[in-house]
């Protein structure tokens, strides 16, 4: 039986706004970035969704742990979001789950990584990585302990990251590093949630292939500046870390970018016609050091970012934009406490925690 | 389901409603467009026929009003579970949602009487 928008999201529309209203305000965030020691931080977070946090320091004092505890929250969060969905808005919010995956596979090859050919010991460090099935079967101790990349590709082999890891040999990957390894990662789970995102309902699917085009469209700017201009990437590697969706990768701006050489790369011709805004502040900055146009760069389409998901709150309430808009609210709210603990317990103070916190 | 198409829907169901509820007037109140005759008639013991329609008539309004409120307390229920399982302390609130959905079974109950009251 087909159920009505009204009827797919009553339950789950009404119970993620309650769970945004009661996330952090900025009177909170404030009094928190203000905290002068960890133990201030969390003795904070009392009362909010973050309040075990506040045990977990006090058994272990162990910052680490709660990064961990942050990261098993969230895959718990999307879990049971995807619980009250049925059919495609299932699938859709599993495989949205597929980029915790693939963030907790990146981890475990690089604990790998170290073990194996930067003869590192890691055994302190795996306790601290995800080691429960988040979406497909995989044998976390396996790949961690494999004596070789071959054999990281045989524990991949039934799940989606087989292929894209198949395609990289243990050799290579000591010389380059896992760079690459990871932006194919990377690409592997975006395509799988493009290829389910085709199965919904039609107003559903408009509202999902727009957001996740303009996610696209950002998160390749910012790395076209990040790896293109900050780090000066050649032009073939920087083709290869292009998500799937979004017109940037189309453009003629895009083209010219990646034609010039690397010391002629220009954040600001690349977004003028797409941000003019941005292309006029990072004129105004001129004489700032490629690394605070970067940051310029990232804040700002961050900014554009969040303004979009705001609109999507504001707007008809009975679609899978309360969901989007949701799984960003705590995404980011993610970040800012897991940057002031990191923050805090290195010393810094507010103003420059709060540069970090994009 | 995009803003355009929740706003057409909207006022597609807005003059559904009000068409029912002419056609509604027109059907169930025979005495304020009948001819003085039949108005005599109508106050004396109405005919097998007539007392059927009567009865279907009531039973209609009562079953739609039964029907709106079903669906509509099926949506809010969903809708006020939703909420009350992130935030107990607004359960009083979510209940007078409920309720007023719940009112339309009375609406609909109230004209079944009143149509009855006819006989």
């Amino acid at each position: 039986m087909s159920t009505s928008a009204l009827g797919r999201y009553a339950f789950i529309n009404a119970k993620l706004r309650s769970r945004i209203g009661s996330m952090l305000d900025d009177r909170q965030v404030e009094q928190m970035l203000q905290s002068q020691s960890l133990e201030e931080l969390l003795n904070l977070c009392k009362g909010t969704p973050y309040e075990p946090l506040l045990d977990l320091y006090d058994q272990s004092a162990d910052i680490q742990r709660l990064e961990a505890w942050l990261f098993s929250r969230s895959v718990g969060l999307h879990r049971e979001v995807a619980s009250f969905m049925s059919g495609t808005h299932a699938d859709v919010v599993t495989a949205m789950t597929r980029k915790l995956e693939v963030e907790n596979l990146k981890g475990m090859i690089r604990l790998w990584f170290s073990n194996t050919v930067k003869r590192q010991n890691i055994d302190y460090r795996y306790g601290y990585l995800f080691q429960k099935e988040i979406v497909s079967e995989i044998d976390w101790e396996r790949i961690v302990n494999a004596p070789r990349y071959e054999d990281i590709v045989t524990a991949l082999a039934r799940t989606p990251y087989g292929e894209a890891a198949a395609r990289f040999e243990g050799a290579s990957l000591a010389q380059s590093g896992l760079f690459p390894l990871e932006t194919a990662l990377d690409r592997v789970w975006v395509s799988l949630l493009w290829s389910v995102v085709g199965n919904l309902p039609a107003d559903d699917r408009k509202l999902v292939k727009q957001v996740l085009d303009r996610d696209a469209d950002l998160k390749n700017i910012i790395n076209l500046v990040r790896f293109g201009y900050l780090y000066d990437l050649s032009s073939d590697t920087l083709r290869t870390l292009m998500l799937e969706g979004g017109t940037v990768s189309s453009t003629k701006e895009f083209d010219s970018y990646l034609a010039c050489p690397k010391e002629d790369r220009s954040p600001q011709a690349l977004v003028a016609r797409r941000f003019p805004d941005l292309a006029k502040q990072l004129q105004e900055a001129g004489a700032m050091t490629t690394e605070r146009q970067t940051l310029l760069v990232e804040r700002y389409l961050f900014a554009v970012r969040r303004k979009s998901f705001r609109a999507i709150l504001r707007g008809y309430p009975f679609s899978f934009g309360v969901i989007l808009a949701y799984f960003y609210l705590e995404d980011r709210q993610d970040a800012l406490i897991r940057t002031m603990i990191n923050g805090i317990n290195y010393g810094y103070r507010a103003p420059e925690i709060r540069e970090f916190a994009l | 389901m995009t803003t355009q198409a929740f706003k057409k829907r909207l006022v597609l169901s807005l003059l559904f409603t009000l068409l029912a509820l002419a056609l509604s007037a027109f059907v169930f109140t025979p005495p304020l467009f009948a001819s003085e005759s039949t108005t005599v008639a109508a106050t004396a013991a109405p005919a097998r026929g007539d007392l059927m329609w009567v009865v279907i008539s009531a039973a209609v309004a009562f079953s739609f009003g039964a029907a709106a409120a079903g669906y509509a307390i099926s949506h809010v229920g969903a809708a006020a579970m939703g909420a009350m399982s992130e935030k107990p302390e607004i359960g009083s609130q979510a209940l007078i949602f409920i309720a007023l959905a719940e009112g339309l079974v009375v609406f609909g109950f109230i004209t079944a009487l009143m149509i009855l009251g006819k006989v």
